[in-house]
């Protein structure tokens, strides 16, 4: 293959078989050089695998905090890229510098890539605002009512990443988002272990978040935190 | 010509007048050089990294930059080959990254400070990627068909190549897309299901 190869535009459909072969690992060195150079000419491909590696970060992240059951068979960790890697070792990135860590990135372009375009809060799809949205945290030490914190973030990020409190151990049966121009639903959510439901949503959102919780014992309860109108 | 602001592939023709009016001196060309390939360049050294290694912004830093130094110098006298100049140097800084160095272990004491005072410049953001990493693991946890978990952690915690994936949970080859696509999707479906994504509008 010839260096200018890389320039030479593939049918879609062909694009997309490599694609789809690059990204389950299926190419050998030599394909995976030559479709390495093709995706730099050719950056519209770029954003389906930055969500992959997305998700591969997000396992490790996850890994770090020993949720994915890992096992004693973690790779052996030999030092050479693309080798089995021992996540135990591995750092998240310092959000201090370098913002939320990426996995945001990846859920919303995992939905997309799964054809759940319409969770995006725009039509247009993941921006490169998507792994660093506005944070706004409900902070039980701040009081139920005083204003949250507001961590700006990418203000052309599609996303608003919403924390908010309920006792540690409580599972969060339900969220509402009421009383602004959009409303939404959602099921469940998953409660961290320090007790903090987080919420990916339309950036533009305001309104009121209404959570519906249950203690361990099973004792419901419901608490509301106000969206800034501004964020 | 605004080759930056192009959303689709780089044309060969496109990037040689790049090159030319970069060596000529032309700033607004360096930024559209860089533009053209930063994205990409960004990716491919987060794939030849370690999950969430931090050094793989350094590295397509660095790696652009030289680029971009080359070909202010006049030194690329094929503007095609650009790409696959790109991939070699980063393929080549990332191997660097993780080969052994004297060096490396001399210093530990100092990396190790390094990481500390990272982890403590922002206690609350610190806090707050741990309550990440614990809310993605309790959604990975919900994945009821526990092939898919298996399989997921598997190809993207361990970096298992496909086919020991296959070996290992009894998978035929053939059907490793259509498998890993469906737990993807089975995933995809638990972070929706659990607000990450918004209800009707």
């Amino acid at each position: 293959m010839s260096r200018s190869d890389a320039f030479l535009p593939m049918t879609a459909w062909l694009e997309q078989a490599w694609l789809q072969r690059y990204l389950d690992r299926a190419l050998d060195a030599e394909e995976q050089a030559w479709f390495e150079t093709y995706l730099l000419a050719h950056p519209h491909l770029v954003e389906a695998v930055e969500a992959d590696t997305g998700l591969r970060d997000a396992f490790a992240l996850a890994g770090s905090a020993g949720g994915t059951g890992e096992g004693g068979d973690a790779g052996g960790g030999d030092g050479r890229p693309g080798s089995p890697t021992r996540p135990s070792v591995v750092r998240p990135r310092p959000p201090s510098r370098r913002g939320l860590p990426p996995w945001l990135g990846l859920a919303a372009g995992l939905l997309l890539g799964l054809g759940l375009a319409a969770l995006w809060p725009t039509a247009s799809g993941p921006g490169p605002g998507l792994a660093n949205p506005t944070r706004i945290v409900f902070d039980t030490l701040r009081g139920g009512h005083s204003p949250p914190h507001i961590e700006p973030g990418d203000p052309d990020s599609p996303w608003l990443l919403v924390e908010v409190p309920v006792p540690p151990g409580s599972r969060i049966d339900s969220v509402r988002l009421e009383g602004g121009p959009q409303s939404a639903v959602f099921g469940s959510v998953a409660a961290t272990p320090d007790g903090f439901g987080l919420l990916l949503l339309d950036a533009r959102a305001t309104g009121n978040l209404v959570i519906d919780y249950a203690y361990p014992d099973g004792v419901r309860n419901q608490t509301r935190f106000q969206l800034p109108m501004r964020h | 010509m605004d080759v930056a602001a192009k959303a689709q592939s780089v044309t060969a023709p496109d990037l040689a007048a790049l090159v030319v009016r970069v060596a000529a001196g032309e700033r607004q060309a360096e930024v559209e050089l860089v533009d053209c390939f930063r994205r990409g360049v960004a990716v491919l050294a987060r794939r030849h990294c370690r999950p969430l290694d931090p050094a793989a912004d350094d590295i397509a830093q660095d790696v652009l930059v030289a680029m971009l130094e080359r070909v202010r110098a006049g030194a690329i006298k094929e503007p095609a080959a650009l790409p696959a100049y790109l991939r070699t140097a980063v393929i080549h800084a990332a191997a660097a990254r993780y080969r052994p160095r004297r060096e490396q272990a001399l210093d530990g004491p100092d990396r190790i400070g390094e990481r500390l005072a990272d982890e403590r410049a922002d206690p609350a953001a610190s806090l707050a990627a741990r309550q990440l990493a614990a809310a993605i693991a309790t959604l990975l946890g919900e994945l009821t068909v526990p092939r898919d978990r298996e399989l997921l952690r598997r190809f993207y915690l361990l970096e298992h190549d496909r086919d020991e994936v296959c070996a290992a949970l009894g998978i035929d080859p053939g059907h490793f897309h259509r498998v890993i696509h469906r737990a993807r999707q089975r995933f995809g479906e638990i972070l929706a299901r659990h607000g990450l994504g918004t209800g009707p509008g």
